[in-house]
């Protein structure tokens, strides 16, 4: 056997004098780093309830679109992904667009909220921000846009609450969780999720990243760095790379019997899509879903991959349901060029086409008050 | 910012220092080198002494580690050690695998001249990889919440010293009574990871029958109830430690395949013309081979029941060492986790209570506001009535005073009448007695 890189002395000096070069280049950018920040795009917080809080972006046209949409992401890791950098945000991108966003922020659960089921998340926090949106809308039925987990979850809702929705989006939701097209799809048929929540509580976020690196270990715990030398002569790479390495181990724990219900009775038993799962003493029967659906899912997603998203528009009554699927993986989905150059615009005119309002379609509380005030006046 | 300056400039300096040092010593190197190959033909170049430009590799690597390791320890913007080592330069990955696949050609190929190892140097050549891949591997799949056990744990060669510990307080006696124990260890030692799981299987099967069933003997006295919490604890830790060994087995099974794929891979680019002509090439064709290997093993059902058994082993042994904590933190003034979780369990449930009571409460509220309204409305209904009643009797007053106007109208309109009919009368009367007047006159 040959050594394959050292015969060729003159080629090793070279990589060696680089990697000087980009070593002390890449030293100095992270001494100096000073634009890390993520979620930046500016938005009030309208209402907050234990660790939930619901944020409203600041709308960037005039006359945004009529009917509001509610953005809920996993409990695994965090929102600003959806946000990560001013020029890779489709939150930025869809205000542009003329969306008007709220969305939620599940934030850290901590020792006590090891008791939170899925009934507390669904019909407890999802319910009342959906209230709360509704309420300063002065509409019956809003937008709900759910995202990776947060997609499972608004499926879920959907069909337990089709009279408070108008359409419904869903990004890379895994629904359908009998595939082996997906590691984590495999373990979890293995995994001791009761004995880790009667042990453990609050599953760490730590734990979870553990169960994440797993899937591709020598790409995301070596290649990555490795490749942040490659690009590291540009600052703003760096900064990039800063922005998505804080989000990856960003990661909340997992409020214990809400992670034991979603194991146990999807990834284990695959309930929803047989439309058996109970939330909260309620079947959740996903033919109640009957309001237009846009499914988007990414080719090469490799934690929920289109095998466990597609079957949703079968389960679902909705006459007016698609498919937009994104080459890449699951991040890609967020933050890649073509999620922001088509997936963005895609979104923008799904949602506004089907959010146009008839005139004074106001909620019938709200007719109310103003037949009253007509009156008066 | 003065400090942070301060602290680069003096970094920067030391580092160009170094590299100075570095350069010269590479630059006689390269003469010793170049000297010894003078007039040596280029097709023997491939028979090249490995230490030369190897050595200077290395030396530049072992430089970057230490300046850089101790350079972010001081880092002002709380960069840690991690981040270093996630750096190409950390120690363990990118420049380690350098080393290891130096040290690995240099043992092949001083075997013979086609590069076809010796059993000897092979095995030298396996324990050489094993080692490195374990060290690899060591920082993706240790388990980050058990802190606490993080060095019993951590990774298997750490378990391995965990492993004699506890032969030696808890079966040490019995080992050295074991018959064959040496013959098969050095049959483990010969065999590798594969055969050191055979012997662990054979050792934990003993161990059921003879120690195991000591430890789970039911203890009296006393200290009855802790006696027991230990024995539990110690019998989760050998099961803890049966699983890893399978788990640590199946990945370095997995690397030692990976690791001949890499090596036939190369050979093949080799006998091509194609090999990589950049340590980066290299690199690259290394990595993906190890995740097609490792993502073959995760994949199947096997490697997904082991995870869980690892998994499952690990929480038990987190459960007893809790139970363990927990039993000698009673004597001290501090809430154990059991007390907090009943505590959380009842403010869970009290916040429950609370949001369904407010609930009600809101909807009772609107309730009061409709049925209020609806008062309201009765109110205004009756007020209404009473209006509405006042102004009928009213008005049937005014229609009496009308009607008792009219009777008396009427009353006067027949008297009126009367009269007329009598003035008439009267005037026919009158009329007659004129006619019969003017009949007499005439």
């Amino acid at each position: 056997m040959r050594n394959p890189f050292v015969e060729n002395t003159e080629q090793l000096m070279k990589e060696m004098t680089e990697a000087n070069r980009k070593l002390l280049k890449l030293s100095d950018i992270l001494m100096n780093l000073s634009d890390t920040d993520v979620g930046t795009t500016p938005k009030d917080l309208v209402y907050e309830e234990d660790r939930m809080r619901l944020f409203h972006y600041k709308p960037m046209m005039k006359t945004p679109c009529p009917v509001p949409m509610l953005v809920t992401y996993a409990l695994v890791n965090r929102q600003y992904m959806l946000d990560l950098q001013q020029d890779r945000s489709l939150i930025r991108n869809l205000l542009s667009l003329g969306l008007d966003i709220y969305i939620i922020d599940w934030g850290y659960p901590g020792p006590a909220d090891r008791y939170l089921t899925l009934d507390d998340y669904i019909n407890g926090y999802m319910n009342r921000a959906v209230d709360i949106v509704r309420e300063r809308s002065k509409l019956d039925k809003i937008n709900l846009v759910g995202v990776c987990q947060g997609g499972t979850f608004s499926v879920i809702y959907a069909a337990l609450y089709p009279e408070k929705l108008r359409n419904l989006v869903v990004m890379v939701t895994p629904v359908d969780f009998d595939t082996d097209d997906g590691l984590l799809h495999v373990w979890a048929r293995d995994l001791p999720i009761d004995n880790m929540v009667d042990t453990l509580g609050v599953i760490p976020g730590d734990l979870m990243n553990v169960g994440f690196v797993m899937l591709k270990p020598f790409q995301l715990m070596v290649d990555k760095y490795v490749g942040l030398m490659e690009n590291c002569d540009e600052k703003e790479v760096v900064e990039n790379f800063v922005r998505m390495e804080k989000w990856i181990f960003d990661s909340p724990g997992q409020a214990g019997e809400a992670i034991r219900q979603f194991v146990n009775d999807l990834y284990k038993n695959n309930l929803l899509i047989k439309n058996k799962l109970k939330i909260g003493g309620q079947t959740v029967d996903l033919r109640r879903i009957n309001m237009p659906l846009l499914n988007i899912f990414a080719e090469q997603d490799h934690l929920v991959p289109p095998s466990a998203s597609k079957p949703l528009n079968d389960a679902v009554s909705s006459e007016d349901k698609s498919f937009f699927s994104l080459r890449g993986g699951h991040i890609g989905i967020y933050v890649s060029s073509q999620s922001q150059t088509e997936l963005a615009p895609a979104v923008a005119e799904w949602i506004t086409t089907r959010s146009q309002l008839p005139k004074k379609a106001v909620s019938g509380r709200n007719k109310k008050s103003e037949s009253a005030k007509n009156q008066a006046t | 910012m003065e400090t942070e300056r301060k602290w680069g400039t003096d970094f920067s300096e030391a580092w160009l220092g170094a590299q100075a040092n570095l350069m010269q010593s590479w630059a006689d190197a390269w003469l010793g080198f170049s000297k010894a190959t003078e007039g040596a033909e280029r097709a023997k170049e491939s028979t090249r002494p490995w230490g030369t430009t190897g050595d200077i590799y290395n030396q530049w690597l072992n430089m970057c580690q230490e300046m850089f390791g101790e350079y972010w320890k001081g880092a002002p913007l709380g960069i840690d050690e991690q981040t270093f080592e996630k750096t190409p330069w950390g120690a363990q990955t990118y420049a380690r695998l350098y080393e290891f696949w130096a040290n690995a050609a240099k043992i092949l190929s001083g075997t013979s001249p086609g590069g076809k190892g010796i059993p000897e140097s092979y095995q030298e050549f396996c324990d050489f990889w094993l080692e490195n891949y374990n060290e690899l591997l060591r920082g993706f799949f240790t388990f980050p919440h058990l802190e606490p056990l993080r060095g019993l744990l951590g990774s298997a060669a750490e378990l391995s010293q965990m492993y004699a510990d506890v032969l030696s307080k808890f079966s040490g006696p019995w080992m050295e009574a074991m018959q064959g124990l040496p013959e098969k260890t050095a049959e483990a030692l010969r065999k590798g990871p594969q055969g050191y799981a055979d012997v662990h299987r054979w050792w934990l099967q003993a161990y059921e029958q003879t120690w195991g069933r000591v430890l789970r003997m039911t203890p009296l006295g006393l200290t009855r109830e802790t006696s027991e919490m230990l024995q539990r604890g110690t019998e989760s830790l050998i099961e803890h430690y049966a699983a890893m060994t399978d788990y640590s087995s199946a990945f370095y099974r997995v690397g030692t395949e990976a690791m001949q794929k890499v090596a036939t891979k190369l050979g093949d680019m080799y006998n091509k013309g194609q090999a990589p002509k950049t340590y980066k090439e290299f690199y690259t064709l290394w990595w993906t081979t190890n995740e097609e290997a490792l993502y073959e093993l995760f994949k199947s059902p096997e490697f997904s029941r082991l995870l869980g058994r690892v998994v499952d082993a690990t929480m038990r042994v987190r459960k007893r060492y809790d139970d363990i904590m927990e039993e000698y933190l009673k004597a001290l003034p501090v809430p154990t986790r059991s007390e907090m979780n009943d505590l959380y369990k009842t403010l869970y449930l009290l916040k429950k209570e609370v949001r369904e009571n407010t609930k009600q409460v809101r909807e009772l509220e609107e309730k009061l506001r409709t049925t209020e309204t609806a008062l309201g409305k009765e109110e205004s209904l009756k007020k209404e009535v009473r209006e509405n009643t006042k102004q009928v009797r009213e008005l049937e007053e005014k229609l009496r005073t009308t009607e008792t106007a009219l009777g008396k109208e009427e009353s006067l309109k027949k008297e009126v009448r009367e009269n007329t009919k009598q003035v008439r009368e009267l005037e026919e009367k009158l009329r007659t007695t004129e006619t019969a007047l003017g009949k007499e006159e005439s």
